[in-house]
C-alpha cells in the first residue's frame, strides 16, 4: 500500500500533536520530524515527501524566504502551511505566491489536518472558503492592472513607476 | 413563457433570501434538482427558467440571490452571457452547472463573474451547500480549482517580481540597505546600530521610502525586498 509521505516541520509545541494526528490516519506516513529552519528545507530536499508539513506561526519572513528554495529544490513536495489565527494576509498570499498550497490553522490540527494532507496529495489547494473570494479578487485586480499598464506604456519602452513624473504617455487608440 | 412560480403567485415582487432560480432545458435535470433543492434546508421557493430569454425575464422581475443555470439551457452558449447576467441582476449570484466540467473552464468562469461551477452530475445535497454558500458571498469552486487561481496568481506575482527589481532602482544606496534590513526584521533601533545613524535618521528614510515605492507599511516593504533578494521569480537559477 503506498503511503503519503509527510516531513513535519513544526515548533516544539505543535511537533507532537502534529505528528500523533497524522500516525492516526491510514495510508499517512511521517517521514520525519525537524524543526522549522534551514533543517526543513534540506530534509524535504533530501526525502522528496509527498507534504512538507510547515509552521508558520514563528520566524515568518524567514520562512518565506526559504520557500522558493523548497519548490527549486523539492519540486514534487506540497507544503501545507500551520498558522496562527489571525495571520495577516499579506503574509498568507505571499506564502501562496511563493508555492505553498495550502494553509491550516494550528486549532484545527487534530480535525483537518489528514484531510488537508490527502488534499494537498491529490492535487488540491487548502485554503479556508472565506479566501477564495479573496484571492479572486486579487486576481483580477492585478490582472486588470497589468492590461492598463501594458496599454499605457509606450512600445518598447520600459514601464515607469508612479514615483517618477510621466514623461510621455502614449495611449494606445 | 412567464416562469412558473412555485405558490402560483404571479405578483411581481422581489424574490426572498431563501429563493432560488433554476434555469435548465433540461426537463429531467429540473426535476431532479427542483425536487430535492426544495426540500434542502435555507431554500425556500425554487424558480423555474426554460431557455435563456425566461431566465432574463425572471432576473429582472425577480433578483433571486442565487441562479444555478445548466449552461446547456437554450440561448446561451458562451461565457459573455454570465456577465450579461450580472449585469441585468448585479445582487444575483449565479452557479454554473456544466457537463464535464474543467478545471480551466471553472476558472474562466468565476473570473468572469460566476459564483460557482458544478458538474451538472452533481449530487443534490452538494448544490444546496454550494447554493448556501455563494448566499453568503463565497464562491464554490473544486479545491482543484483553487489551487489554478493560486497558480494563477503566483504566476502574476512572479511578473510583478520582476518589475519590483525596477522600482528597487528608486531607491538610494542607504534607502536599499535600510530596507534589507526591514526585511531581516530589524527594529528601527537595531537598523539604526547597525548602520551607525540614529533612529530619527532611519525613520526619515523610511518615510521616503514608502514615498518612493507607494507603501504604508514595513510588512509590505519587507515583502516586496524579500521579492527581489530571494528571486521569488520562475526565472531562478
Amino acid at each position: 500500500m503506498a503511503f503519503i509521505t509527510v516531513v513535519v516541520a513544526a515548533e516544539p509545541r505543535h511537533q507532537a500533536l502534529c505528528r500523533r494526528s497524522l500516525e492516526r490516519e491510514s495510508g499517512i506516513a511521517v517521514a520525519a520530524e525537524a524543526p522549522p529552519g534551514a533543517g526543513a528545507l534540506a530534509l524535504a530536499a533530501r526525502l522528496r515527501p509527498d507534504v512538507l508539513l510547515l509552521d508558520f506561526t514563528r520566524a515568518r519572513l524567514d520562512v518565506l524566504a526559504r520557500l522558493p528554495g523548497i519548490r527549486h529544490r523539492a519540486a514534487g513536495t506540497r507544503v501545507l502551511l500551520l498558522t496562527a489565527p489571525r495571520t495577516a494576509e499579506t503574509l498568507i498570499l505571499e506564502a501562496l505566491n511563493r508555492g505553498a498550497r495550502g494553509y491550516l490553522d494550528d486549532a484545527a490540527i487534530p480535525a483537518l489536518l489528514g484531510r488537508a494532507v490527502r488534499a494537498l496529495h491529490a492535487g488540491e489547494a487548502w485554503v479556508p472558503r472565506r479566501m477564495v473570494s479573496k484571492l479572486l479578487d486579487r486576481l483580477l485586480r492585478l490582472a486588470e492592472a497589468e492590461r492598463k499598464a501594458r496599454r499605457a506604456a509606450a512600445p518598447g519602452a520600459r514601464r515607469r513607476s508612479s514615483a517618477h513624473a510621466p514623461l510621455r504617455r502614449e495611449v494606445a487608440p | 413563457m412567464r416562469p412558473r412560480l412555485r405558490s402560483g403567485n404571479h405578483v411581481r415582487r422581489p424574490a426572498a433570501s431563501g429563493d432560488l432560480l433554476l434555469a435548465s432545458s433540461d426537463p429531467a435535470l429540473r426535476r431532479r434538482l427542483a425536487t430535492r433543492l426544495r426540500h434542502a434546508p435555507g431554500i425556500a421557493r425554487v424558480h423555474i427558467a426554460r431557455d435563456r430569454a425566461g431566465v432574463e425575464r425572471a432576473l429582472a422581475e425577480l433578483h433571486p440571490p442565487v441562479l444555478l443555470l445548466d449552461l446547456s439551457t437554450r440561448g446561451f452558449r458562451r461565457l459573455e452571457t454570465v456577465r450579461g447576467i450580472r449585469a441585468l441582476s448585479p445582487t444575483t449570484g449565479t452557479i454554473l452547472l456544466a457537463e464535464s466540467p474543467s478545471d480551466a473552464a471553472a476558472l474562466r468562469a468565476v473570473k468572469a463573474g460566476a459564483r460557482g461551477y458544478c458538474a451538472r452530475a452533481a449530487e443534490p445535497g452538494l448544490v444546496a451547500r454550494a447554493i448556501q454558500l455563494v448566499r453568503q458571498g463565497e464562491i464554490w469552486i473544486g479545491r482543484k480549482v483553487m489551487l489554478r487561481l493560486i497558480e494563477e496568481l503566483s504566476a502574476l506575482h512572479a511578473r510583478r517580481a520582476e518589475e519590483a527589481e525596477d522600482r528597487l532602482a528608486l531607491l538610494t544606496r542607504r534607502e536599499r540597505q535600510v530596507s534589507h534590513l526591514v526585511a531581516s526584521g530589524a527594529s528601527n533601533k537595531e537598523i539604526a546600530d547597525r548602520l551607525a545613524i540614529t533612529e530619527k535618521t532611519v525613520k526619515a528614510h523610511l518615510t521616503h521610502i514608502f514615498q518612493k515605492l507607494g507603501f504604508q507599511s514595513r510588512l509590505h516593504l519587507a515583502i516586496f525586498t524579500l521579492q527581489v533578494a530571494s528571486g521569488a521569480t520562475t526565472k531562478v537559477q
